[in-house]
């Protein structure tokens, strides 16, 4: 056992160099619901940007340790100046802005930003926006970007409206740059800020196995015997055979 | 280069092979494994890289595991435990502000094939925790300003299911295993796969000693 012993230890040693930058927040929670719906007002926005939504919104649906669901919603007629001013219909909302300087946004530099965040007294998001830069003629004009990258800014910035802050990690979706960004999908600093917002729990109130929690409506009860039950089902199924069976298997030469 | 060489999914098994004693041969039934695991999280779904490229391999966890094989008519119940202690393996931020670590509770039903060979299959508990140990707020770089964020505080946990599938090959008290998780597997956007590489080595026989 002593040989088995030190290559614990020298083992643990070497793990304690792993290490991974850190997520931050908005605020300190997410959204109160965990069904969440991205309203789209069409005006001025490319024809594609429906499909360009719904595929950053699947990459972190795609994720087994997130509560969340998140899909496209009705389009809407609201406006970001209605968003700012706090005269909300529906939200999250996204919008294209041809003038984004009117509300900060740097068009030479920013594709697209969060903003009109709202939060309750119990620090739970309540509002927010997705504004992206359509201004003609300007160098972060989202119609001037590939697709994948994108939908990689489309993907940083749902991470904003969720509550994620930026960060340090230069693989995050949540980097501040995306300039080296060919492709859009999440490190694991991602997937740790977003469980951390919206942690699943299938021993709680959602489906199990992923269940049909990003197609169908949230369930009102707990799962936890139905979890149960399926950690047991090897031993319910040797147990439950017929005792014939069992008795000829028995009898079997090893 | 050293954390290089250990995010190998083979590292573990190369190194339990060469530790692993001789005599005798076959998965025991009753028998108390512990052992050492690396697990591939999520293949070919998540990226290491600042090009956002998915890494086939998807993040590396290290475990400590516990086994053990009771007999249920002819197969084995063998129930493992892998968990991270969160002061050697959890996976942490540089300023300390979190920390992750993957528990995971498996109950398969095991066969053996061969007195060597034996397959696997059976449910999965996934505790997925992240340790938020953050002292407030954190200025971040926004382009063309500086933007403050707030750091996690709290400790949060993830708690799923995933199926698992696979098999180990038994020499004398050691068994290195190979296993697919299989996440959100009733779920038509979750799903995804894991892999899971063990060495054990049996250190309690219930009924006879090792």
């Amino acid at each position: 056992m002593i040989p088995i012993t030190r290559s614990f230890i020298v083992i643990a040693l070497c793990l304690t160099s792993q290490t991974s930058a850190a997520f931050t927040l908005i605020g300190l929670k997410g959204w109160a619901s965990t069904d969440i719906q991205f309203h789209v007002n069409p005006q001025n926005c490319p024809d594609n940007l429906g499909d360009l939504l719904d595929e950053a919104l699947d990459i972190w649906n795609a994720v087994p340790t997130l509560s969340v669901n998140l899909s496209s919603g009705s389009d809407s007629a609201m406006t970001i100046e209605q968003v700012l001013a706090g005269t909300i219909d529906v939200t999250p909302s996204v919008h294209c802005l041809t003038d984004p300087a009117a509300v900060n946004m740097d068009p030479a530099y920013i594709p697209g930003a969060a903003m009109g965040y709202k939060m309750d007294d119990a620090g739970q998001i309540t509002a927010g926006a997705l504004a992206l830069n359509v201004q003609e003629g300007s160098a972060a004009n989202i119609a001037s970007i590939d697709r994948k990258i994108l939908v990689s800014i489309l993907v940083h910035e749902i991470g904003h409206v969720l509550g994620l802050g930026h960060s340090a990690d230069k693989n995050a979706v949540m980097y501040y740059n995306a300039a080296e960004k060919k492709f859009a999908s999440l490190a694991q600093d991602d997937v740790d800020g977003m469980t951390y917002l919206y942690a699943r729990n299938e021993f709680g109130e959602d489906p199990v196995f992923g269940g049909c929690a990003v197609i169908g409506a949230p369930q009102n009860h707990p799962n936890s015997w139905w979890s149960i039950l399926i950690l047991l089902l090897p031993v319910f199924a040797v147990r439950l055979r017929p005792r014939m069976v069992r008795k000829a298997v028995r009898s079997s030469p090893r | 280069m050293a954390s290089n060489f250990l995010s190998r999914p083979g590292f573990l098994l190369v190194l339990t092979l060469m530790l692993a004693p001789s005599n005798g041969f076959a998965a025991k039934p009753r028998a108390l494994e512990i052992g050492l695991s690396q697990m591939s999280y999520q293949l070919n779904t998540m990226t290491t890289s600042p090009t956002g490229k998915k890494n086939t391999l998807g993040t590396s966890f290290y475990h400590l595991g516990l086994q053990y094989h009771q007999p249920v008519s002819h197969y084995l119940w063998s129930p493992w435990l892998h968990f991270m202690p969160e002061a050697i393996s959890a996976i942490k931020s540089p300023n300390n502000s979190s920390k992750t670590s993957l528990l995971a509770f498996g109950t398969p039903l095991t066969f053996n094939m061969t007195p060597y060979l034996d397959l696997g299959t059976g449910p999965v508990v996934m505790r997925y925790t992240v340790h938020g140990s953050g002292k407030g707020t954190e200025v971040m770089n926004n382009g063309s300003s500086t933007l403050e964020f707030r750091q996690p505080t709290e400790s949060r946990t993830a708690t799923t299911l995933a199926w698992q599938l696979g098999g180990g090959f038994n020499y004398g008290n050691f068994r290195a295993a190979g296993d697919l998780l299989l996440h959100g597997i009733l779920s038509s956007k979750k799903r995804s796969v894991s892999v899971m590489v063990t060495g054990t080595w049996i250190v309690l026989q219930m009924g006879g000693g090792v």
